[in-house]
């Protein structure tokens, strides 16, 4: 003969009046013996047949191994490609600053220097060191977008800034997640790509960190 | 140390959680003809035969009723070489668990040599819960012949 439930934490519980003296030592019923012991009785019917034949099919099958290792990433937004840097390889970001024009240190990406509070930080062009085609998000008359931001990574000790268009923040993905880079990618992007990822159904190319800065030593290799 | 509670018929026991693999409800078994005292059957763990014990018909002469609340514990068995096993045990009423020092289960003086996998009992505001000894599960006899390799 099955026990009758008695739906106490319907009435004097926490979806009830809270008048039940019990809660002042549980806070909720889902802490109280009663409420366990209620759970006891409820689940003790016989087994649906569908039941039995599902677990079986379950327990049978090969555990899947779920790959839950996540990694963080910065995105951002170079004109409408959405690019992505391991959060560690990057420093800060800070607004838009005046870009201080180095005489005769105009080709090769450089764009000048910028005050990042109060240290001088080489700026460079990240479109024209990765090679995406387009025009500098900082428009050199200063009319930047008002999502524009200026990435500032670091290597050793020394800093770089880019500025970018928007930036997106951090997003944890899933490793797994992380897709190889189409062999029939033209753009010279893939060079410094190491994954392909999905997000808010764009296509995130995530910037290979060493191989970006290796490029920025070589480019700034005399400035250094 | 965690213990999983079960229980056998009014009684309840204790299983030593850091033995458990998994809790699975109670599926479909495999029969084995003839099989000895206990044994319930063959489970299809993620591909691998595991022979189940069915602690009901074990301790008290009949099967666990199928109930939502008997479960399968998949527990690692150490057979008497030192090999390890996994070995699903099915039990009534795996509904919670204990948290109490080893050392707190105590001899109660009776030896029943029928049971030799019943060990040390300890008190909680219930009354008496009895631990359940996986290694002494198993009477040679049996051990030869779920795991046919000792018998070499």
């Amino acid at each position: 003969m099955k026990k009758a439930i008695v739906d106490c934490w319907n009435t004097i519980g926490v979806r009830g009046d809270l008048s039940c003296p019990k809660l002042a030592q549980y806070t909720r019923c889902r802490n109280c013996p009663t409420y366990v012991a209620a759970a006891v009785v409820a689940r003790d019917v016989a087994l649906p047949d569908d039941y039995v034949d599902e677990w079986t099919r379950h327990v049978a099958a090969p555990a899947v191994e779920i790959d839950h290792t996540r990694v963080s990433v910065m995105m951002f937004r170079l004109g409408t490609d959405v690019l992505g840097i391991l959060t560690g390889a990057f420093k800060e970001i800070t607004e838009r600053r005046t870009v201080h024009a180095i005489p005769h240190r105009g080709a090769g990406g450089v764009l000048g220097v910028v005050n990042v509070r109060g240290e001088l930080v080489v700026c460079v062009s990240l479109r024209e060191i990765i090679g995406i085609a387009g025009g500098e998000p900082a428009a050199r008359d200063g009319h930047a977008g008002e999502h524009a931001r200026m990435i500032v990574v670091e290597r050793g000790h020394a800093r770089t800034a880019f500025p970018v268009d928007e930036v997106y923040g951090t997003h944890d993905v899933r490793a797994a997640d992380l897709g190889t880079v189409p062999m029939t990618i033209a753009n010279a992007t893939a060079a410094f790509t190491n994954a392909v990822l999905t997000w808010r159904g764009k296509t995130v190319a995530l910037l290979d960190e060493h191989l970006l800065f290796d490029a920025l030593d070589r480019r700034l290799g005399s400035a250094a | 140390m965690l213990y999983l509670l079960l229980a056998l018929d009014a009684d309840r026991y204790a299983l030593n959680a850091g033995a458990i693999v998994e809790v699975v409800p109670l599926v479909a078994l495999k029969a084995i003809p003839q099989a000895p005292h206990g044994v319930a059957g063959i489970l299809n763990y993620r591909g691998t035969p595991v022979p189940v014990l069915d602690l009901c018909a074990l301790a008290l002469g009949r099967p666990a009723r199928s109930r939502l609340t008997t479960r399968i514990v998949l527990v690692d068995y150490t057979d008497r070489r030192g090999a390890a096993h996994v070995l699903g045990l099915i039990a009534e009423r795996v509904e919670g668990t204990l948290r109490c020092e080893p050392d707190a289960f105590r001899a109660y003086g009776i030896d029943n040599a029928g049971t030799p996998y019943l060990g040390p009992v300890v008190e909680d505001a219930q009354g008496l819960i009895q631990r359940v000894e996986i290694a002494h599960l198993l009477p040679d006899a049996v051990q030869r012949m779920l795991f046919p390799e000792l018998a070499a």
